[in-house]
């Protein structure tokens, strides 16, 4: 079955890139068109990143999913993210019609469509890659830093959706309206929950225990 | 990364390629197209240009009424 579902996505995998392979002008509109449904998925894995990351720490499911699978599936489709994020970004080198270069794709603001609108994804894509690269610091940079450095993928989020909404030539379908509003709703009930409900106190646990204390009986 | 729980994300993975092939597919139908785009008020320098060429070169290869006659008059 694993290895099905793999051969799959290897399949789809070269599909695309034969695709790609094609010249541009052959192609049409179709690079246009993958790019918006790749940023689209991309959207919604680096909702579901965030909703799992908060689901962390906010101990909301811990009766319906296991810790480590929320944790792991956090990881996961953050790195599943930048792979779509690259193909978001790819298959607009191949648009018929906007010349986009690979300098326009990298770098913020310097796109030939919308620059501003299209420069927040570019640097929303940045911070996304940036968190992603943490999960493997987390040892050297310690669990205090890595968790502050955690915050920046709320900043990513925040601009990718700024970026989908204005920059987004769909946005304005229902479906799509619908499905950003529903990842939005989803982080930021998330989030306020996580900043306003009552935390557990933490029980300390003295390293050493009082003299006299074992000698009691 | 661990191997855990690898069924699950090479389905999760599997479904993203699907879906950006069937959400391709949509747009290609229903959604706008990038020339839409641009000719919508979000063109820019480059898009302008291209535009600028394309009718620059339809009005070259269309002769004026004025030109056909004067070739006519000439010949």
């Amino acid at each position: 079955m694993k290895g099905i579902a793999g051969a799959a996505l290897v399949l789809l995998g070269a599909m695309f890139v034969s695709a790609l392979g094609l010249h541009g002008g052959a192609l049409g509109q179709w690079p246009w068109f993958i790019s918006r449904a790749s940023g689209l998925v991309a959207f919604g894995l680096l909702t579901g990143s965030v909703v799992m990351g908060l689901l962390v720490r906010t101990k909301v499911a811990d009766g319906v999913l296991a810790r480590p699978l929320t944790f792991e599936l956090h990881q996961f489709l953050a790195i599943l993210t930048l792979v779509l994020l690259g193909v978001h970004a790819g298959s607009l080198l191949f648009d018929g019609f906007f010349q986009f270069t690979p300098v326009s794709v990298v770098v913020p603001f310097a796109a030939p469509y919308r620059p501003l609108w299209t420069g927040l994804g570019v640097v929303a894509g940045w911070a996304a890659a940036l968190v992603a690269a943490s999960f493997w610091a987390r040892r050297r940079i310690g669990q205090r830093r890595w968790r502050q450095f955690h915050y920046i993928s709320f900043g990513a989020y925040l601009l990718a959706l700024v970026h989908g909404l204005t920059a987004g030539t769909d946005s304005g379908l229902a479906l799509v309206y619908l499905f950003y509003g529903s990842s939005s709703a989803a982080v930021f009930a998330l989030l306020a929950y996580r900043i306003l409900a009552p935390r557990p106190k933490r029980q300390r646990v003295p390293s050493r225990l009082p003299l006299g204390s074992l000698n009691r009986s | 990364m661990s191997s855990r729980y690898g069924r699950l994300k090479t389905a999760i993975a599997v479904a993203s390629a699907g879906a950006v092939l069937l959400g391709a597919g949509y747009l290609g139908t229903h959604g706008t197209s990038s020339v839409t785009a641009a000719a919508a008020g979000a063109e820019t320098a480059t898009a302008t240009a291209t535009v600028a060429t394309a009718q620059t070169s339809r009005v070259q290869a269309k002769p004026t009424t004025a030109a056909k006659q004067k070739t006519s008059r000439g010949s």
